[in-house]
């Protein structure tokens, strides 16, 4: 079995059994003697062929308690279409119910969003947006690489966005694809598209309407396009993004953002005085309705 | 569907219409989802999504589209 050496060919972004463990911590690589005796690197063994033998997944679920939940959106944001396997891709549906449960798990206090995209479907991304831009809990994105197209309002979505000072962003007007049928309500249609990324663009960042349908709309600066291709920095002085910097400053602003939402709320949001007796009689009425059905049975 | 990138859409789309799926329903410790089974791994599949109600199962990595499982 391959995967107990740890070289097995995970793809990106998966943790490996392997490579996951830092250097120094004590485990010994699975398969050979560890100073521990066969208790240390058997038991290190038992996790994952359990979990083979469970789920078929040599991927072992992280038990480590962790108040931060990250998402990256990659690739193609895919939405309503599946797109051609060539294409490495975000599907939608499975980021959705993720900012769900994120939102409702009292463990997550925050939400970081890692952006490395190249844009896609405009419903789904602004579903995503619009998701994020509702969680009570506090969210930052960081733009590294590229948040291109539907990538933009994504990138502004959150309470506070970084961007690496070497990202770009691309902000083009929404193409005829040839998917759509050419006729005046067609480009109506994408008028009005565009029209609502605009406007979810200019009220969650600090960019103006003119300025960003300027970066639009400007020609000589895309090869196959118009618009714009804004570069950290930039994006920071149009006001399109808050702050340049990588991950240390985005997971050091997420904490400082949850420290003083923990100041605002309560330390235990989810049981007031008046809830915790409206809860107690539930969970009576659940064994008076079992205990019911016992008789009836 | 509208769709904006800064990849051409030939190509995005290039082989769209020669896709073939062989999808199936699956449960996996109860949580129910779709899968494509392996040709090469007969006996396990990958995911392409989950079809549960509950958010958590979604935060588990396990669960990601393209992980595999075993069917049986």
């Amino acid at each position: 079995m391959e995967w107990m050496n740890g070289k097995m060919d995970l793809p990106p972004g998966v943790p490996g059994p392997g490579p996951a463990t830092p250097p120094g911590a004590p485990m010994s690589p699975p398969g050979m003697p560890g100073p521990g005796g066969p208790g240390g690197p058997g038991a290190l063994i038992k996790g994952p062929v359990d979990n083979i033998e469970a789920i078929g997944s040599p991927n072992v679920p992280s038990t480590d308690a962790q108040n931060i939940y990250c998402i990256s959106i990659i690739g193609q944001v895919e939405g309503h279409m599946v797109l051609p396997p060539q294409n490495k891709t975000t599907k939608y549906e499975h980021i959705i119910p993720q900012l769900v449960a994120a939102e409702q798990n009292p463990g997550v206090e925050g939400i970081l969003i890692i952006l490395n995209t190249v844009g896609g479907d405009v419903e789904a991304g602004l579903a995503i947006a619009e998701m994020i831009a509702s969680m009570s809990k506090p969210t930052v994105t960081m733009v590294l690489g590229g948040g291109h197209s539907i990538g933009v309002p994504i990138a502004t979505s959150s309470d506070y966005s970084f961007i690496a000072e070497s990202a770009t962003m691309t902000i083009h007007p929404i193409r005829l694809t040839g998917l759509v049928i050419g006729v005046p309500q067609s480009f109506e249609y994408m008028e009005k598209m565009q029209e609502r990324v605009i406007r979810f663009v200019t009220a969650h960042s600090e960019i103006t309407e003119d300025k960003f349908r300027d970066l639009m709309l400007t020609t000589g600066e895309l090869a196959r396009d118009i618009g714009t291709t804004v570069v950290g920095r930039d994006a920071v002085q149009y006001g399109l993004i808050n702050d340049i910097g990588g991950i240390g400053k985005a997971v050091a602003k997420l904490n400082a953002m949850i420290e003083e939402r923990r100041a605002e709320v309560p330390a235990d949001p989810g049981v007031l005085p008046g809830q915790q007796g409206a809860m107690h009689l539930t969970g009576q009425q659940n064994r008076a309705h079992e205990g019911h059905n016992e008789v009836i049975q | 569907m509208l769709f904006w990138s800064t990849v051409p859409p030939e190509h995005v789309f290039d082989g769209y219409d020669k896709q073939t799926y062989n999808w199936v329903e699956h449960e996996v410790g109860g949580v129910k989802m779709l899968v494509e089974p392996m040709q090469e791994q007969p006996g396990y599949a990958r995911i392409v999504r989950l079809l549960c109600p509950n958010p958590q199962s979604y935060l588990n990595p396990n669960h990601a589209p393209g992980s595999t499982v075993r069917m049986y």
